[in-house]
């Protein structure tokens, strides 16, 4: 430094910027020289800001600080006023010996809320407002060539810190830290958007500054690559689902609230699910897997009737039915058979008309099919007639024949 | 008509072919995964690339949820091919009603970090009131599209608080293939999230398998 430069108006202006760091640190300090290692002392601090500020311009005793802070251990909250004292977060409202009374700083305060922010969203709302800010200076008519210069060094500094980190979270870090901080950093498109709108905005006012301006486009284009790549290290570990959790949940609500009904149908309609039916519990069927493993018991044929005149009456009572049905199966055959030897039956069924006759038709000549003593046989083979206008829509593959009767 | 595993099964022993069978019923009709402590042809590494052969004979393939539990659902191949045919694919309007309960009841919850396992199923019900009131699905259709969704197994009633009655979704998710998992996972997210670096990346790979 110019050892002309050393007056005593620059020591104070030092010792000015000096004081407003120290106070905008002090919600931080553990000692005058070094951080806190416990988040419950910023807590405190907190809770002793918002007393300070329900006080109002009374101010607060030392012993109202301590009621306030009651929540915490004594040693603790000693220590923190002592820190906050000397570093000028809480200062004495006025300066005289024998004055008790005490008023907080706002710059503190307001440091506190910048910290607490920075630990929810990460750098990247503060990265927002200065572009917008910075958008503002660009804008400004009164703006010169150097305050752009300034303006695009300061968001190519940001921009170039921020894609150094996630590229080393990305490349060396582990799945988790990348998990916890990569959200707080990667690119949102507004973001991306605003960044290149200020770059174009400097450009066309101040198409001289190539420089600058080529390297803000650089760190944009960089942040874009590295956050793709965050984000697809990111999905191609967590799973199959958990990527869901990547997306703030106020997108999830904007989305379900705003879009129509076909977007919304959209995600689903690569994927096909079982058709309604009957499902089993697992328990029912590990049951009935078990059971199944056992050997049926035996079954024992039921006793044959040994009466003689039972066992005569039978066949005199049975077989005039038996007749009756028989000729009348027999009459239904002949008629459906129409003096052929043999009828398909998937020709037959499609004649039918409707499905009430087919299904009575089919029914008859089942029946006397099985009749032992009809001379009639049905065969299916495989395969379907299948016609949509039919009706019966499908009909079995089957052959109605008249059997040779043995002589 | 035979089975169209006739051959595969023939190969194996009586016992062992009761095992496969067994197992097949099992994860094809049991309403949740089973347990393979129950199933000697899902413990047996062998018999069940048996059992997920004989699936695939009817488009089926062989899905493992967490632990030690099976269950079928359908084949990636098959699915990609049913759903260029559109064979079985749900109405437009259930799979709406189906997405936003996946978003209330899965994707909400994890983002607020209450969901941490890595499958569809939820402990988060969406309520009735809130697919009627923060939606813009067609307020008279709804009732009748729970109603098929839930007779699909798609959705399960919870319990019913104060609010009403209320749906998580249902077992067929666990029928889900690992592929069909992330498929609708990045489905969802593409939908929701289209400016998201996530979306970019998953644009981004969708490019480079092409």
């Amino acid at each position: 430094m110019d050892p002309d430069d050393l007056t005593l108006e620059s020591a104070a202006q030092d010792l000015a910027i000096v004081a407003v760091y120290r106070q905008m640190f002090a919600v931080l300090g553990s000692s005058a020289q070094s951080v806190i290692s416990d988040p419950m002392l910023v807590d405190l601090a907190d809770a002793l800001f918002a007393a300070f500020s329900a006080a109002g311009s009374e101010g607060l005793t030392m012993e109202q600080m301590r009621s306030a802070c009651r929540g915490f251990p004594e040693p603790v909250f000693t220590s923190r006023v002592r820190v906050l004292r000397e570093l000028g977060a809480v200062q004495k409202a006025f300066d005289r010996p024998n004055q008790d009374v005490y008023r907080a700083s706002f710059t503190s305060y307001v440091s506190l809320l910048f910290v607490r922010r920075m630990l929810t969203r990460g750098g990247q709302l503060e990265l927002h407002r200065m572009l917008s800010l910075e958008r503002l200076n660009l804008d400004d008519p009164a703006a010169t060539e150097d305050d752009a210069r300034e303006s695009a060094s300061r968001l190519t500094t940001a921009f170039r810190l921020i894609v150094t980190e996630l590229f080393m979270l990305t490349s060396g870090g582990t799945i988790d830290s990348l998990r916890e901080k990569a959200p707080l950093l990667w690119n949102a498109d507004s973001l991306i958007g605003e960044a290149a709108a200020a770059h174009d905005r400097m450009l066309s006012r101040w198409p001289e500054l190539t420089r600058p301006s080529t390297d803000l486009r650089a760190a944009i284009a960089a942040y874009r690559d590295v956050s793709t790549a965050a984000a697809g290290r990111l999905t191609q570990a967590v799973g199959a689902t958990r990527a869901l959790d990547l997306l703030p949940a106020e997108a999830w609500r904007t989305f379900t609230r705003r879009s129509s009904v076909g977007a919304l149908a959209a995600p689903l309609a690569g994927l096909i699910f079982d058709a309604p039916r009957a499902w089993l519990s697992a328990g029912d069927l590990t049951e009935a897997v078990a059971q199944a493993e056992r050997p049926a018991p035996q079954r024992l044929r039921p006793p044959r009737a040994d009466s003689d005149d039972l066992a005569d009456a039978t066949p005199a009572d049975v077989a005039p039915a038996d007749d009756r049905e028989a000729d009348d199966l027999a009459a239904r055959a002949e008629a459906v058979l129409a003096g052929r030897d043999a009828v398909d039956m998937a020709d037959l069924i499609g004649r039918s008309g409707d499905w009430p006759t087919a299904r009575r038709t089919l029914s008859d000549l089942v029946a006397a099919a099985q009749h032992p003593s009809l001379p009639y046989d049905l065969t299916w083979g495989d395969g379907l007639v299948v016609g949509a206008d039919g009706v019966p829509s499908w009909r079995g593959q089957g052959r109605f024949v008249r059997v040779a009767v043995p002589a | 008509m035979t089975h169209p595993a006739e051959d595969l099964l023939g190969a194996l022993s009586e016992r062992q072919r009761d095992e496969v069978v067994a197992a097949w019923a099992a994860v094809e009709y049991g309403r949740e995964p089973v347990d393979e402590v129950g199933f000697a042809a899902l413990r047996d590494p062998a018999l069940r690339e048996t059992l997920r052969a004989v699936l695939r004979r009817t488009g089926r393939d062989l899905v493992r949820i967490a632990g030690r539990r099976w269950t079928s659902g359908y084949d990636d191949d098959v699915r990609a091919e049913l759903v260029a045919r559109g064979w079985g694919l749900l109405p437009e309007y259930d799979r709406a009603v189906l997405t936003t309960i996946l978003v209330h009841s899965v994707a909400i919850p994890r983002s607020d970090g209450h969901l941490t396992d890595d499958s569809w199923a939820s402990a988060v019900p969406t309520t009735v009131a809130e697919l009627r009131s923060h939606t813009q699905l067609a307020r008279g259709k709804l009732n009748d599209a729970l109603q098929r969704l839930r007779s699909a197994d798609l959705i399960r009633a919870a319990r019913t608080s104060s609010e009403g009655a209320s749906y998580v979704p249902g077992p067929q998710f666990h029928r889900l293939t690992p592929a069909a998992r992330r498929l609708l996972q990045e489905e969802l997210v593409l939908a929701a999230g289209p400016g998201s670096p996530l979306a970019a990346a998953i644009r981004h790979s969708r490019g480079g398998q092409q």
